[in-house]
């Protein structure tokens, strides 16, 4: 596997890490994304021609200091003036690099310099407003002080000052233009401004007394949406002969200011937007019923492991329509349980549990909300997984071979602070054989000192690790073939609910005794 | 241009909905000869259904009255003025063209219906300066004055020029601004100039004016001139298109009122060429229950048969419940209807057809009546009746009139009155009036000892004949319903027993 790629290493102001801290972001996303569905989830979230956004998103942290900083800000972002303030300067900054970018494509001149020139107004009007914002919501953390700091900066500078005056003035000069436009046939004039009244108000005026109101008016068209044809386009060309020289000012203007916003102001609102569409989505998920939490993060790798109340959320995001219930389930790790096994029952939501303990883990080590009650953590900078491999027709691979290999890639990448999650390893060979080779396998993992998440079917293999903790889906008392889908730590049960299954299909042996010949 | 016959104050509703009630009231009091008779033209059929409209305001009851009255006194005046109202719709309909989507074509159909009716406009000022004097209320005075004022010649011709003007200009001249968008915003098109010459208009000569023309086969670019004619003229073809509305709204007003007042003399004529006499009711604004009618007869049997009935007088005063009882085809319920259409007429501002007539005014009237198959049929028609009754208490309110005529009679005497007791009780207390006949002499006598009732009762002369004068008397035990069937069937039935 090549080494992970670097985008690009900011010391400018920002808001994703303190100022002088480095980040060597990874352009290539970390393959567990895919097992734990996170790679639907930045799909939906994020706009897939963001490069910063997703070099975020594959780049987990671990260093304190910048996990704090983080959550600072996302503390800000909670708060919803201090979140509309900022969308709105992200907003602004994304809405004039568009209509620069898009402007150079107008065909026709007095049109397109318009536009640019009223794009660039409201700029000004907009870093105005978001720089007075922020400055009166008083942002608690460090990313959003050093944003607002900046931004006042930037609207105080002589730049910006002349930039706005300018283009106020500039733009006023032709607001302000008055001519008269007249339409014969198929020729059309400009001519300097008529004193001439208007007519709508003399056939108002005429008819004022048969207008009683309180007969209802007439049904009227819309007025009509024109867009911008050639004809108009070649009106404004005779606008501009017609008066040359605020036209002139007008474009020399904006030839001058192509590119508007300043590096430092776009690089901020880029990376803005990774905790602005997240929480966005957080939101709607939040009125559906899921609950997040910013986690409680602690750099002691045997500490407490604690999360309540934990959903799927790249199955939340998925059913918001549909009627399957999101069950929510708990974790709670004693600092001597480095690993963890979940067994029971089929479709028992066993691999469910394994992605959401890998989605806390990893969204914790983003720095961003998690989707639960409540969540203490400690520094898991590298997630790893081992899932069957989808594109298998069934679990079964093509040989243990390929999945020792991958495995191995697993164990080279673990160190003591990775979380490792396995779903049924060596199920492409007999149970007596997998148990053996789960043990050599759990040794390692033992020197690695990394804590490990095991889903399997092997319930002698839970049993010979009596350190470790057993995590087992429960079934419905009355209906013994339905799971609940949560799960519940104790030794793993016979799995009783498949005799309950087989009597409902007429397969108990009484049941077959009758049938049989 | 306010109309203002019918209301001081505010326009007449055109075409209102029916009331929830309306039907039932135009069964039970037998309102239909009478609506019929009071259609002005074939096409203006609900005109009369103004009658169901209460009003309850005495000043807006006098004002109408005078305006009938001036009506009656000349009814061509009124006649008049409907039939100029007509002629001015008729010639917009002639005009009628389906709106376009443009602007142009909104302008072009506002233009023609203007045009057309410009003349009916001319023809109404001229009416109303010849008939100034003849007429005495305010509210034909006040329209008339009205007409004279804001119609007069030198607006006319005003009126007549602009339209002129809009015929004939074929350059679109605006004056544009450059705002906000980068479209030409705003485009207001100009009075047009007192001189106009050609080279004025083509823009040759005069400084300043640059242009361009779209060359003959280009189908884009003339389309793109047209929208932006289009945007030009669209804010004065909207005005002219709502002042064009407000011209016929104007004109369809004053047919709905004419036509009301119109329909008023053409049964007054009925009336009286029958020898009904008809007066000016007396609305009250008291809550006590207070009715005085002399010499009051029905409407509806008047209208059909071309003649006078029989007159009646009622006295009530302070009597919110009235019970009328007797015996069978003897008036009580005709009765019954004359008061209930009385009111009706009082209320829409009209005249009643007796020698003096008052009585309080009520929000509204509900009438309860058993249908006529009901009469002979027993209970299973009772769970009927009792929905249409509940229906009737859903739609009550104070001071209210509720008519019943032969209530709960559906099912055994005592069950009936039982349940006709509850209702009626309940309806007094909220401070409704009620007017019951029937024959279920438990209902009857339950009332007697009670203050505030009155009773009127069926003469029945000894020998058995009906004079159909209902008089205040007290309920008697039978309804001599054996001398109708004697008098059907001719059975000498002087050797029976006597009946139950």
């Amino acid at each position: 596997m090549a080494p992970p790629e670097t985008v690009g290493v900011s010391q400018a102001p920002s808001v994703l890490a303190p100022v002088g801290v480095g980040t060597m972001w990874r352009a290539q996303p970390p393959p567990c994304l895919a097992d734990l569905h996170l790679d639907d989830v930045i799909e939906a979230v994020t706009d897939a021609s963001n490069e910063l956004q997703r070099s975020v998103w594959n780049t987990p942290c671990d260093d304190l200091t910048v996990l704090d900083f983080r959550q600072a800000v996302v503390a800000d972002l909670l708060r919803p003036d201090l979140r509309d303030a900022v969308q709105a300067f992200v907003d602004a900054v994304s809405r004039e690099r568009r209509t620069a970018e898009s402007s150079r494509l107008l065909a026709f001149r007095l049109p397109a310099d318009l536009g640019r020139a009223e794009s660039i107004a409201r700029f000004a009007d907009e870093m105005s407003t978001a720089a007075e914002r922020l400055a009166v919501l008083d942002p608690g953390s460090a990313g959003l002080k050093q944003l607002a700091t900046h931004l006042v900066a930037y609207t105080v500078s002589d730049e910006f000052r002349q930039l706005a005056e300018g283009i106020a003035s500039v733009l006023a000069e032709v607001h302000g233009l008055e001519f008269e436009l007249g339409i014969q046939g198929g020729t059309v004039w400009v001519g300097p401004r008529p004193d001439r009244g208007l007519w709508v108000d003399a056939i108002r005026e005429t008819f004022a007394r048969f207008r009683t109101g309180t007969s209802p008016g007439p049904a009227l068209p819309q007025p009509p949406k024109r867009f911008m044809n050639r004809v108009e386009a070649h009106v404004l060309d005779l606008v501009a002969q017609l008066f040359p020289d605020p036209v002139q000012r007008l474009r020399d203007f904006v030839a001058a200011h192509q590119d508007v916003v300043p590096v430092a102001l776009w690089q901020l609102a880029e990376e803005l937007r990774f905790y602005l569409d997240y929480l966005r989505m957080m939101r709607s998920l939040e009125r559906a019923g899921v609950r997040f939490t910013v986690p409680h993060l602690h750099d002691d790798a045997d500490g407490p492991f604690r999360v309540t109340d934990m959903v799927d959320v790249a199955l939340a995001l998925g059913v918001r329509s549909s009627t399957a219930p999101l069950v929510a389930n708990d974790l709670v790790i004693a600092p001597s349980e480095k690993v963890v096994f979940i067994t029971g029952p089929n479709q028992g939501g066993k691999t469910t549990f394994a992605r959401t303990v890998g989605q806390v883990a990893y969204l914790a080590s983003l720095g961003l909300p998690v989707p639960a009650s409540s969540a203490t953590l400690p520094l898991l900078g590298t997630v790893l997984t081992h899932f069957p491999r989808p594109d298998d027709p069934e679990h079964d691979r093509g040989g243990l071979a390929d999945e020792m290999v991958r495995l191995r890639a697993v164990v080279d990448a673990a160190g003591p602070n990775a979380l490792l999650i396995l779903n049924e390893l060596f199920s492409a060979t007999s149970a007596e054989d997998a148990v053996g080779l789960s043990a050599l396998i759990l040794d390692r993992f033992e020197a690695l000192g990394c804590r490990v998440l095991w889903v399997t079917f092997l319930e002698d293999l839970v049993t010979s690790v009596p350190s470790a903790l057993s995590l087992v889906g429960q079934v419905d008392p009355d209906e013994p073939t339905r799971p609940t889908l949560r799960f519940r730590a104790q030794p793993p049960v016979n799995r009783s609910h498949a005799v309950a299954l087989a009597a409902r299909h007429g397969l108990s042996s009484a049941d077959l005794d009758l049938r049989l010949p | 241009m306010k109309v203002r016959l019918l209301h001081p104050d505010r326009d007449a509703e055109l075409h209102p909905a029916a009331a929830p009630g309306d039907p039932d009231l135009i069964t039970d009091l037998d309102l239909q000869p009478v609506l019929d008779l009071m259609v002005p033209t074939r096409l203006l059929k609900d005109v009369p259904h103004t009658l169901l409209i209460p009003l309850t305001d005495p000043q807006v009851i006098a004002w109408r009255q005078r305006v009938v009255a001036d009506a009656l006194a000349h009814p061509a005046v009124v006649r008049g003025l409907f039939d100029l109202a007509e002629g001015a719709l008729e010639r917009q309909r002639a005009s009628w063209a389906a709106p376009g989507r443009t602007a142009e074509s909104l302008l072009a159909n506002a233009l023609t219906s203007l045009t057309a009716v410009l003349p009916s406009m001319r023809e109404l000022s001229h009416f109303a300066r010849q008939h100034r004097a003849m007429v005495s209320s305010p509210g034909l005075s006040g329209l008339f004055e009205r007409l004279i004022d804001e119609l007069d010649a030198e607006y006319l011709d005003e009126v007549a020029a602009m339209l002129a003007q809009l015929h004939s200009s074929s350059a679109s001249v605006a004056r544009a601004r450059m705002t906000d968008s980068v479209l030409v915003g705003s485009l207001e098109l100009l009075a047009p100039q007192q001189r106009r010459t050609w080279r004025n208009v083509l823009g040759l000569g005069g400084q300043g004016r640059f242009r361009f023309t779209v060359p003959v086969g280009d189908d884009a670019g003339t389309r793109a001139v047209e929208e932006l004619r289009n945007e030009a003229i669209f804010e004065v073809s909207v005005v002219f298109a709502e002042a064009a509305h407000h011209v016929t709204s104007f004109f369809r007003q004053l047919r709905w009122e004419a036509g009301f007042v119109v329909g008023a003399t053409q049964l007054a004529a009925h009336l009286t060429a029958a020898g009904v006499p008809l007066c000016w009711p007396d609305p009250l604004t008291s809550t006590q229950g207070t009715v005085r009618a002399t010499g009051l007869v029905n409407l509806s049997l008047a209208v059909r048969a071309g003649k006078a009935p029989v007159p009646n007088d009622v006295v009530a005063d302070a009597r919110p419940l009235m019970v009328f009882t007797g015996a069978n085809q003897g008036g009580k319920t005709t009765l019954l209807r004359s008061l209930g259409c009385a009111q009706l007429l009082m209320q829409s501002g009209l005249f009643v057809p007796a020698d003096a007539f008052t009585a309080e005014v009520a929000p509204a009237m509900h009438t309860h009546f058993r249908g006529a198959e009901e009469q002979s049929l027993q209970s299973g028609r009772l769970d009927d009746e009792l929905r249409r009754m509940s229906s009737i208490i859903d739609r009550c309110h104070r001071g209210d009139l509720v008519m019943m005529n032969e209530p709960f009679a559906s099912t055994d005497e005592i069950e009936g009155s039982y349940i006709g007791e509850e209702i009626i009780d309940a309806l007094l207390r909220h401070g409704l009036r009620v007017m019951v006949v029937t024959h279920l002499h438990a209902l009857a006598s339950r009332y007697l000892d009670r203050p505030g009732t009155l009773f009127l009762r069926a003469e029945r002369l000894p020998d058995g004949r009906r004079t159909y004068r209902v008089l205040p008397d007290r309920p008697k035990p039978t309804s001599h319903g054996l001398d109708i069937y004697e008098s059907v069937f001719g059975d000498p039935l002087a050797e029976r027993p006597p009946g139950p």
